[in-house]
């Protein structure tokens, strides 16, 4: 004689099983800050660190050593720049070094003396630049700021002379640069720092939190956690199925309201760059949400412990994050390793997401890692199911 | 006395041997997570061959300074031309597809133009999406665009009359000599290496003392402790700390051999005060778990709030975008961070050679977090003691 018990419908106990793993995470406050909460806390601190996105008015100080017309003319292109202002003028390079050391300065800029002489004379002259190495950025927008100047001072002062020869302003210019290279930076015309990271990172975020989130919540075989079969032990291979979907449901219900806060939200409020239909975002955020969450259930049954998943999960973030290239690019790793790190959906997920989200390259420019990502969710979904049996199976002949 | 205290400490540090040998997370936390994350970081950032970005060369013109310019950018440092489309819409594609990081357009009467001293503009359009990639790309480019420019108008000033010297001159009347202080390879390597290296040791630092100080607090084993502890919580932690301490100071020297030794980062400053710097970086966080253990009394949210502590100390270090550039609310929160500080004794004395004055208030502002963190070992012995707050996940 059967139980009711035993009576349900799989879609009933799929359902079942949603309402439950909701539950079971709506009182836990160590699962609901790293699946809910980090991802409204994340991107806002670091889109508010990355908000003013490129890097403005840095000190240098500049030693005129000619204090000069000429001289007096550079420094004030200098200061005119948006990088960088010229916040002090040291007597001596050995003064220089010293407000370099103390932080009062960023960088250094030196102008021999004979400068307006050398020039006058139409003999080369130089002017020197001490950047910070030690902070990258800060040492490539200074490094810009000075070559766009001595570019532009060492331009006119050309075309002065072909003038002086004779030439029109616009024959001048062209003698000047017989070539003229003009630079267009697409998609991210302002270069800026938060446009850049924050899109990837939050799809690394996204990753993140729930596969951490996930095992959180318990591999269904993990010793703190009692039995989540509902059946008897031997009715629960036709539980496999609804217990796992009804799993990956609640998750990604949760994840649905993630991007809602995290991609449509964080994105209005900072204005990233955004060239793409809603639908095509989510068609690609699908199969990378299933992907991920079967993966994470899948890791989660390894976990003797619960709180295991963050002291093995939490030390992979910032590595993922590197392999997705979304920083560093990618071409400069062993490539080993970066197939390795498509065990990853974000590793994937990222790239074709910044093409179509920054790029607004459409459907048709992604398709591959949309077919990719469904073939590891696949997998994945297929893997973990084939564990459960397997582990119902033993513990069935264990009795 | 002397002897019975010293003795108490050597019982705890044997009693927490035994609860490595017994638990596999101590295990990872302690030897190969450590280790797999510094070896993979390391691997990522490796001053290897940094293969050439590619782009992709549209030539109109199909000249004999067309053909020169091509070949230039392919030889040209960072670049390599990968693809010749027929057009720019193909390029496009390319660009699109991600086969392809920067256009170069080589119009349709490239080499007329410029002979006959009529404008020749040669457009470049650069993927901005990765702003470091981008930046390389084009100062390779415009170097070598610019260096046959130059060359192509010194040939006509020395053509008209003019000699070597007066000729330089024109073309580039002043000269800008770069020196790049600090990281005379301006190696973007040395900088994100040296502290993502420290980002993975501390973060492992963090996290082995949250698991195995809230651990004390899930199985209700704090009586136990303290019993080994002589009831002293002074005592216990101090042998609890320290099996931790010597392991994760090896890792520190091991870092310290992979950046100085193995891939000879510059070392301008003190070392004493590097290796000191670490150690007392070490402490800290080991002691800020215990206060985190003992503020919330759960395990789990401890090492999901210690987690996500350490990962936000990443970015509010400056590391990545300058503290200076952020605005005034984060600037104030990076000082919330002992990674901060920790990155500024870095910065100060292995790449710059300040002065020690100039790195001792980064020191001691990470003690201030020390001593803010041992100012919880009351409540942690209160945790420890009574029943209430055990077992809590």
């Amino acid at each position: 004689m059967q139980t009711t018990k035993d009576n349900i419908n799989s879609l009933e106990l799929t359902a079942r099983h949603l309402l439950q793993e909701l539950k079971s995470i709506f009182s836990d406050s160590g699962a609901l800050l790293i699946l809910i909460g980090a991802m409204i806390i994340y991107p806002v601190i670091y889109s508010i660190g990355y908000s003013n996105e490129v890097l403005t008015d840095l000190p240098v100080g500049v030693v005129d050593l000619d204090q000069s017309s000429l001289s007096r003319k550079y420094i004030s292109m200098l200061d005119g720049t948006s990088e960088v202002a010229v916040t002090i003028e040291p007597a001596s390079l050995s003064e220089a070094e010293q407000l370099f050391m103390d932080n009062k300065i960023t960088g250094v800029i030196l102008i021999p003396q004979n400068f307006e002489k050398d020039i006058l004379k139409e003999q080369p002259t130089h002017v020197a630049v001490y950047a910070d190495g030690s902070y990258f950025l800060k040492y490539k927008t200074q490094y810009t700021a000075a070559s766009y100047v001595n570019a532009y001072f060492s331009g006119g002062i050309s075309i002065k002379r072909y003038m002086a020869e004779g030439q029109s302003f616009r024959q001048a210019e062209i003698s000047n640069s017989p070539i003229d290279a003009q630079t267009h930076i697409l998609y991210n015309p302002s270069s800026s720092y938060g446009s850049f990271i924050m899109p990837g990172l939050i799809i690394l975020i996204l990753q993140q939190t729930l596969l951490i989130g996930i095992g959180i919540m318990g591999g269904s075989f993990s010793e703190s956690k009692n039995t989540p079969f509902v059946l008897t032990p031997d009715k629960q291979k036709r539980e496999v199925l609804p217990l796992i979907f009804g799993k990956a449901g609640a998750y990604l219900l949760i994840s649905m309201m993630n991007i809602g806060l995290a991609i449509v939200l964080v994105h209005h409020w900072f204005s990233f760059p955004d060239k793409a239909e809603m639908t095509d975002v989510l068609l690609l955020l699908f199969p990378f949400l299933i992907a991920v969450i079967f993966l994470g259930i899948g890791l989660s049954t390894l976990f003797k412990h619960r709180e295991s998943s963050i002291v093995f999960m939490m030390f992979l973030s910032p590595i993922a994050l590197f392999v997705s290239g979304v920083s560093w690019p990618v071409s400069a790793m062993p490539q080993w390793l970066v197939e390795l790190s498509k065990i990853f959906p974000a590793t994937t997920a990222i790239p074709a997401y910044l093409r179509l989200r920054i790029m607004g390259t459409g459907l048709s420019g992604i398709k591959s890692e949309i077919l990719f990502l469904y073939a590891q969710a696949a997998l994945y979904g297929a893997l973990t199911i084939v564990y459960f049996f397997f582990r119902i199976r033993k513990s069935a002949a264990a009795q | 006395m002397e002897e019975l205290k010293k003795h108490a400490v050597f019982n705890v540090i044997r009693r927490e041997t035994e609860r490595i040998k017994q638990n596999h997370a101590y295990r990872f936390l302690l030897f190969s997570g450590p280790l797999i994350g510094i070896l993979l970081l390391y691997l990522i950032f490796r001053q290897g061959t940094t293969r050439d970005f590619p782009i992709a060369v549209v030539d109109e013109d199909n000249s004999v300074l067309s053909v020169k310019i091509s070949n230039a950018l392919d030889a040209a440092s960072d670049v390599a031309v990968s693809y010749k489309p027929v057009d720019i819409f193909q390029a496009r594609e390319l660009l699109q597809q991600a086969k392809v990081d920067a256009i170069i357009l080589l119009p349709d009467d490239l080499e007329k133009s410029v002979f006959q001293g009529t404008k020749a503009s040669v457009p470049v359009y650069i993927n901005g999406t990765n702003v470091l990639k981008a930046g390389i790309i084009q100062r390779s480019v415009l170097t070598t665009l610019k260096t046959i420019s130059g060359g192509i108008q010194m040939k006509k000033l020395i053509l008209s009359g003019k000699n070597q010297q007066q000729a330089m001159a024109r073309v580039m009347p002043v000269r800008l000599d770069k020196h790049v202080l600090f990281n005379p390879y301006s190696n973007y390597n040395y900088f994100l290496n040296s502290a993502l290296l420290y980002v993975m040791l501390y973060l492992f630092t963090f996290l082995a003392s949250i698991y195995t100080f809230g651990n004390e607090l899930k199985r209700g084993t704090g009586p136990g402790l303290l019993a080994a502890g002589d009831n002293s919580v002074r005592l216990s932690v101090l042998g609890k700390m320290l099996p931790y301490t010597i392991i994760f100071w090896g890792f520190a020297m091991f870092i310290n051999f992979l950046l100085y030794e193995v891939e000879g980062m510059p070392l301008n400053g003190s070392y004493t005060f590097i290796f000191i710097g670490q150690f007392i970086t070490i402490l800290t966080y080991q002691l800020m778990g215990i206060m985190l253990v003992a503020a919330t009394s759960n395990l789990r949210l401890s090492l999901s709030l210690g987690g996500a502590y350490v990962m936000m100390g990443i970015t509010f270090s400056g590391l990545t975008f300058p503290t200076e550039g952020m605005p005034l609310l984060a600037r104030y929160f990076t000082v919330l961070f002992p990674f901060t500080w920790w990155e500024k004794i870095m910065i100060s004395q292995s790449m710059r050679g300040a002065p020690i004055s100039e790195a001792l208030p980064y020191l001691c502002y990470i003690l201030l977090f020390m001593v803010v963190s041992i100012a919880f070992l009351p409540l942690y012995k209160r945790c420890l003691k009574e029943e209430k707050y055990w077992g809590k996940k």
